[in-house]
């Protein structure tokens, strides 16, 4: 449970999170009571459902992106060799992957405990997202759909 | 944000870094130039090396941890599908992992850009690394062996 100290820290950074998406003009949906928003963003194919997060407990900040498709049972091996190549390439956020219901998420955190996070970290956040989750979520997509191979996103990945 | 500034942001957090881990009581080496420090820690089982790099130029803290052993080669989809599985569940940090070698290295960062960061979010990180490692590097390592299947790790950890 986070204490008042931490509640306190959590909303000046929650607050912190708006003014960056104000600063830049993003539409967003705001949930002050917990500390969340939601928005979208087009990439060059498919969308890109966002949510960012003030983890008041844990002292971070999160952004979740849910990739708009699930697998289907016979591609889940596949793609979880997929995620394990995309994954190994990168420097900030991953893949998740839950290899039982086919569900894929993007997610990137950063830690704001006992720090001042400021907009351009945030902005940071978000841009690093956007430009990760546009880049592989089509490859994905097109990998279930026998459009590209396993092979074609490992080389992918270490381009 | 120039070179030079990203620069000095960089060490700024380096020297917090190596004063919160004097502080501690922690011993580990440093590589200065690079704004690189490493150590050892063992937990109930398996022993793992850390690196914490500040990247001046990405503003970031990266903080890795090498697993002591490679999946074994016919164990790798397992390997796979198990440290997916693992970091499903992760609000922070991920396994990292290469099917090529099955080598396993857990993954953490936290932007510094244009920030102040504190000692305590240094110790936030090693130890949540420490201690979900702990967690998981034996039950890879029992995969990797055969003595825990897929199935009974999924379990496990559902």
């Amino acid at each position: 449970m986070a204490d008042e100290k931490d509640l306190v820290q959590a909303k000046i950074t929650f607050d912190t999170l708006c003014e960056m998406l104000d600063e830049r003009g993003w539409h967003y949906k705001k949930f002050d009571e917990d500390f969340s928003i939601e928005c979208g963003a087009q990439g060059d194919d498919l969308p890109m459902d966002i949510r960012m997060e003030v983890d008041a407990e844990r002292m971070l900040v999160a952004l979740y992106s849910k990739l708009p498709f699930s697998i289907p049972e016979d591609k889940r091996v596949e793609v979880s060799l997929a995620i394990s190549a995309i994954n190994y390439t990168m420097v900030d956020g991953c893949f998740d992957y839950n290899f039982m219901s086919g569900k894929l998420l993007f997610r990137l955190t950063t830690s704001f405990r006992d720090s001042m996070i400021s907009t351009a970290a945030l902005s940071y956040m978000l841009s690093v997202s956007c430009g990760t989750i546009d880049e592989y979520n089509d490859k994905l997509f097109m990998l279930i759909k026998g459009a590209m191979s396993l092979e074609d996103i490992i080389k992918a990945a270490n381009e | 944000m120039d070179q030079e500034n990203k620069a000095m942001q960089a060490q700024q957090a380096y020297d917090t870094l190596c004063a919160a881990l004097d502080e501690w009581g922690w011993k580990y080496k440093k590589e200065e130039e690079k704004l690189i420090v490493r150590f050892g820690a063992t937990g109930n089982d398996l022993s793992t090396s850390f690196v914490v790099l500040m990247d001046a130029d990405r503003q970031l803290v990266r903080l890795l941890g090498f697993l002591p052993f490679e999946m074994a080669e016919d164990k790798r989809v397992e390997g796979s599908i198990a440290t997916n599985f693992a970091n499903y569940k992760f609000a922070d940090g991920s396994f990292d992992y290469n099917f090529s070698n099955g080598k396993i290295v857990w993954r953490m960062t936290s932007s510094f850009r244009d920030s102040l960061v504190g000692a305590q979010l240094f110790q936030y990180m090693i130890r949540c690394s420490c201690s979900t490692i702990d967690k998981y590097n034996d039950q890879f390592l029992a995969i990797s062996e055969g003595k825990l299947s897929l199935a009974d790790f999924i379990e496990k950890n559902s």
